[in-house]
């Protein structure tokens, strides 16, 4: 028995508790339905540790890297299909873990600016993928489409033990590392003077980053994982006050973007992913807009600076 | 240092670093005061533990040694120059270390902070008794505060007693500009002053 079956046995009867106050017409059934349940409970499990995450990445200005990983899981997933491999997503995971330590390694190393290493990878990768899979014969087929854009309907059994392993893995490591990962993150010198050991907790972090990203890609697809890693933080850090509130704040918006989001997609009948991946953007917009309008109307002195 | 080699693992958490002008700090991060200074008492031995009651106890002192008790849950994005080099200093503080090095801690801030500093300073080495290494260009506070100094411009020009550093005219000549008014121009000098 795997952890997404365990995971599922423990949440299904919350979901079916719940499920008789849920509005619309077809939303309640990712309460009541198996295959749903599990869709909604990757997704969730998904935000919790991305929302984690990002806000981490936010800090280190690294937002982008998940952007960078998520294609270089196309490339491994197209690798892995063209290959006959019945889980494409292993595929994807080894070589979105190698290419984090790398990008980690060329950073240390100081041989090129994050920024540049990360779009080097991001593009390399997706070209590779795209040339393979137009070498194995198939092109961009329905199946591929669902890993670029995400599709919640292809989470089976597995996928949601994928899911369950790497979220909880990655959870509890954070969550051991988070006191030296956040000195890290702030001030590396400072870290390595108070002899925390920065380059090992840097070469961890990259790899959780790889794993949860590649988990991330069922959910709302490669080209969409930014939305939930890097989008709710960002929000948070708009509103919150300090780390503890921004870790707060950052589920908050995470968790609700993915439900209201389900749900519009269920109602509408839209892609769950760039759903989830709108609605993220949307609170985005709603909270820095209405930031700036009330403290133009608190501070308008402000302005004439 | 402290009869181990630089950077071993017997020097974790004896030592203290202050950055410049505390510019190292990410600007828009949302990190209270208080969760910084927090961030000083972490390194490779206490990292995992979590329940650690004294980390609150160091963490309480350092903000109240540096004053900072008013603004320890405002984010330290929002404080002045002064105050955000408080909070650094806080940060080397609550790590408990005897040795804290800062790094050209005057830069950026105002002539208040700046005296308000070097008197935090000051109390840090007579009444807590710590070892006090400081990198900074302002020649005059230096003077009016190291016990030691160790004046650098390409090689060590001076070492000693801070009484006996020279006065401006014999600087001059130390530094081999004695005689070139017309062209003199301010050149990198780095004065090291030391308290014990």
């Amino acid at each position: 028995m795997g952890l997404g079956v365990i995971m599922l046995d423990l949440a299904s009867p919350i979901l079916e508790m719940l499920a008789p106050i849920i509005p619309g017409e077809f939303f309640p059934a990712f309460f009541t339905m198996p295959m749903l349940q599990r869709s909604l409970l990757g997704a969730l499990m998904v935000t919790v540790v991305a929302g984690i995450l990002g806000t981490y990445l936010l800090i280190q200005n690294l937002a982008l890297i998940g952007d960078g990983l998520a294609h270089v899981s196309f490339g491994g997933i197209a690798v892995g299909i063209v290959l006959g491999a019945t889980s494409p997503l292993w595929y994807a995971l080894v070589f979105s873990v190698i290419a984090a330590v790398l990008i980690h390694e060329m950073q240390a190393r100081e041989m090129m600016t994050g920024d540049a290493s990360i779009a080097i990878f991001l593009t390399g990768m997706l070209a590779l993928g795209l040339v393979i899979l137009r070498l194995g014969g198939g092109g961009i087929t329905t199946d591929i489409e669902s890993y670029l854009f995400g599709s919640l309907l292809i989470i089976d059994e597995s996928g949601l033990d994928f899911i369950s392993m790497i979220c909880l893995g990655s959870a509890l490591l954070l969550v051991f590392l988070r006191n030296g990962l956040l000195a890290t993150a702030i001030d590396p010198i400072a870290a390595r003077v108070q002899g925390l050991p920065v380059r090992n907790i840097g070469l961890l972090f990259s790899v959780i980053t790889a794993a949860v990203v590649v988990s991330m890609v069922q959910i709302v697809g490669t080209l969409l994982v930014t939305a939930l890693l890097v989008t709710p933080a960002a929000t948070a850090k708009l509103i919150g006050r300090s780390f503890k509130s921004c870790l707060i704040w950052t589920q908050i918006f995470g968790l609700s973007s993915v439900i209201l989001g389900l749900y519009f997609s269920a109602e509408m009948d839209t892609g769950s992913g760039s759903m989830i991946a709108l609605i993220t953007a949307l609170i985005f917009a709603t909270i820095a807009i209405g930031q700036v309008i009330i403290q133009s109307v608190l501070q308008p002195e402000d302005n004439l600076n | 240092m402290f009869g181990h080699s630089p950077m071993s693992r017997e020097l974790h958490g004896k030592i203290g670093w202050v950055s410049q002008a505390a510019s190292n700090l990410p600007k828009d991060i949302k990190l209270t005061v208080r969760e910084l200074v927090k961030l000083g008492t972490v390194n490779s031995k206490n990292m995992f533990r979590f329940f650690d009651k004294t980390r609150q106890e160091r963490v309480d002192k350092a903000i109240k040694m540096v004053e900072l008790g008013d603004v320890e849950d405002i984010d330290v994005g929002r404080l002045s120059g002064g105050q955000r080099q408080r909070a650094v200093i806080a940060r080397a503080l609550a790590s408990d270390s005897e040795f804290i090095v800062l790094d050209e801690p005057l830069v950026g801030i105002d002539r208040d902070a700046r005296n308000s500093l070097l008197q935090l300073l000051d109390n840090l080495c007579h009444d807590e008794g710590k070892t006090i290494l400081m990198v900074s260009h302002d020649l005059t506070a230096i003077r009016q505060t190291a016990h030691r100094m160790i004046f650098l411009e390409e090689t060590i020009r001076f070492d000693g007693s801070t009484e006996d550093f020279p006065d401006l005219a014999s600087l001059a000549t130390l530094r081999g500009i004695g005689h070139v008014h017309a062209h003199m121009h301010a050149s990198h000098n780095e004065g090291v002053k030391e308290e014990e």
